[in-house]
């Protein structure tokens, strides 16, 4: 551990917010109608990787997997002091679901020599959370969510996280490796800094890695995925309506009408 | 700990029984699991198998009673110190081993912290199919089918896992209804053996503190207030006195109302630092939603 440790830090490219439509076809989304941006609890993700190496030293690699143009999102962890990136892209990753997904990050992150592992707590597009234990259950390393705080202890190998468990929090010391899902919200991401910035957008060349890189092409894709959509509906539309009251009786009144 | 192996040829006729995974600490079971157990004894009903809950902890002594009161057939305990309290690496090992030797059909888990990152870790060495958030689930065109909202709630998918056993899936607290116990009803307790040993863990607990702070998972009502409250949580209480509700605030105005009104921040400001987290708006499962803070007087 004398030049730090190897921090990895997952990120994913969604579609932005709620502007997303469904294929009917498929019943899979159509990512092409949204603008393409970095998951948003991933920066949280990044913020505690770049932290992690100011304590302790080390690198922070960023780490990704889809199509082509989601070397974007790695540019913008490389914009915001992550020393590289690399990129899993491969059309036999399509229709991955989190079993397959968290093999080829795992085997990713084997490739990357980890020490640590970061993610969002969830993605805003699927909001399963199961990519963080999924890529520890792998590759049999610890895990911790829901982190609120992480403190770096390399002369035990171990790191120390506060995770938010309902009504209360816990301390709990991790061996090495570990993957770590940051909660969200739980820090303050940098801003790019406009030099690194710029690099990145004009520079930096991710690496990048195909299934067969990783030797996992016959465990991804939909045929590796034990769950499938099998079928979508448009939820009917909540009735709303709305008029103003003058007091907090009033409003519990009418809030009593409709429960 | 056994790393995953990605065996795909699984006979799924061989998988029986719906299990639920009841989640406690320290003998305090999470409301989920008995919610979990009733829609666990439906689904169980209409499939013609049994309904199996699953304890781990220490020292467990009446939580197989009321499992079984609460509508499970067995009850699987492994009672061990390596399971006080939750760590993932043990549960997850122990939950690998059980599923192997007695493979269930389905397998139901509360969507609490805990519950999602047990969940998110057992599905993987099984190669099981997890579905997270549901908010339906039923026998339906003579399969499982889950489902979840997807799209901040637009639109309901449906999950199927076809060929993958056991069928999993997470679901929130308060999404379905907790039957009243029956204390007449008979069932079975096992002891099953533990195979995981403290030495073989990769994690330690160092230190835990909960139940200073109300959680919301548990309120019936609850009146919460973002950044547009400015500071002044005044009107919330009183609407929750109202409704008989509990406060909760994003985690910025909770920040706000706690330093701009000292007279309140003691029962304002997160107690111990960030205290229980949920999403009591809606059971639409998205980031965005996430971030609220209970907020005491």
């Amino acid at each position: 551990m004398d030049n730090g440790w190897n921090i990895v830090v997952c990120v994913k490219q969604v579609p932005d917010a709620d502007d997303v439509s469904i294929d009917p076809d498929t019943g899979r989304l159509n990512r092409s109608d949204a603008e393409a941006v970095l998951n948003s609890p991933d920066y949280n993700a990044i913020e505690a990787a770049l932290s992690l190496r100011e304590a302790g030293g080390g690198t922070v690699t960023a780490l990704t997997m889809g199509p082509p143009t989601a070397g974007e999102v790695l540019q913008v962890a490389v914009g915001m002091g992550a020393d590289d990136g690399v990129l899993l892209t491969d059309r036999a990753f399509g229709g991955s679901d989190t079993w397959p997904t968290s093999l080829a990050l795992a085997r990713a992150a084997e490739e990357l020599d980890a020490d640590v592992v970061l993610g969002g707590e969830e993605t805003t597009d699927s909001s399963t959370g199961q990519v963080p234990p999924g890529i520890a259950a792998h590759n049999g390393w610890a895990q911790l969510t829901y982190v609120e705080e992480l403190e770096a202890r390399p002369e035990e190998d171990r790191l120390v996280a506060r995770r938010d468990v309902e009504g209360g929090y816990e301390r709990v010391a991790a061996e090495l490796p570990v993957v770590v899902a940051m909660g969200f919200g739980e820090n303050t991401p940098r801003t790019a800094d406009l030099h690194r910035k710029i690099y990145a957008e004009t520079e930096f060349e991710p690496t990048e890695w195909d299934a067969s890189d990783l030797g996992v092409e016959d465990e991804v894709g939909m045929a590796a995925s034990p769950t499938q959509v099998g079928g979508m509906a448009t939820a009917d539309p909540v009735p709303r309506e709305q008029s103003m009251v003058d007091s907090a009786d009033e409003l519990a009144e009418k809030i009593g009408e409709v429960r | 700990m056994m790393a995953a192996t990605g065996d795909t040829d699984i006979d799924v006729e061989a998988y029986d029984d719906v299990w639920v995974f009841v989640e406690q600490h320290d003998g305090e079971v999470a409301s989920v699991a008995w919610e979990l157990l009733t829609k666990g004894r439906d689904l169980a009903d209409e499939r013609g198998e049994d309904l199996v809950a699953l304890v781990m902890g220490e020292d467990i002594d009446s939580i197989p009673e009321e499992c079984i009161a609460r509508g499970a057939d067995r009850v699987l305990v492994a009672d061990d110190p390596v399971f006080e309290p939750y760590r993932s690496d043990p549960y997850g090992e122990q939950f690998r081993y059980l599923v192997e030797e007695r493979k269930p059909a389905i397998a139901l888990i509360g969507g609490t912290h805990t519950g999602r990152d047990f969940a998110g870790r057992v599905a993987v060495p099984n190669h099981a199919g997890l579905t997270a958030d549901c908010t339906e689930l039923e026998m339906a065109n003579d399969r499982y089918e889950m489902r979840r909202p997807a799209f901040g709630g637009d639109a309901l998918a449906t999950i199927i896992c076809p060929d993958h056993r056991p069928q999993m899936s997470t679901v929130r607290a308060g999404v379905f209804p907790a039957a009243e116990p029956d204390p007449d009803r008979e069932g079975e307790v096992i002891d099953v053996e533990v195979v995981v040993e403290e030495d073989d863990t990769m994690t330690e607990v160092l230190e835990r503190d909960v139940g200073d702070v109300a959680d919301i998972t548990d309120a019936d009502v609850v009146v919460a207030g973002g950044m547009g409250t400015e500071g002044d949580f005044d009107p919330l209480w009183e609407l929750a006195d109202a409704l008989d509700g509990t406060v909760a605030g994003t985690r910025d105005a909770v920040d706000e109302a706690g330093s701009n009104r000292p007279d309140r921040s003691a029962k304002l400001a997160r107690p111990s630092g960030r205290s229980c987290t949920s999403r009591p708006v809606s059971p639409a499962p998205s980031s965005t939603s996430r971030g609220w803070t209970t907020a005491r007087r």
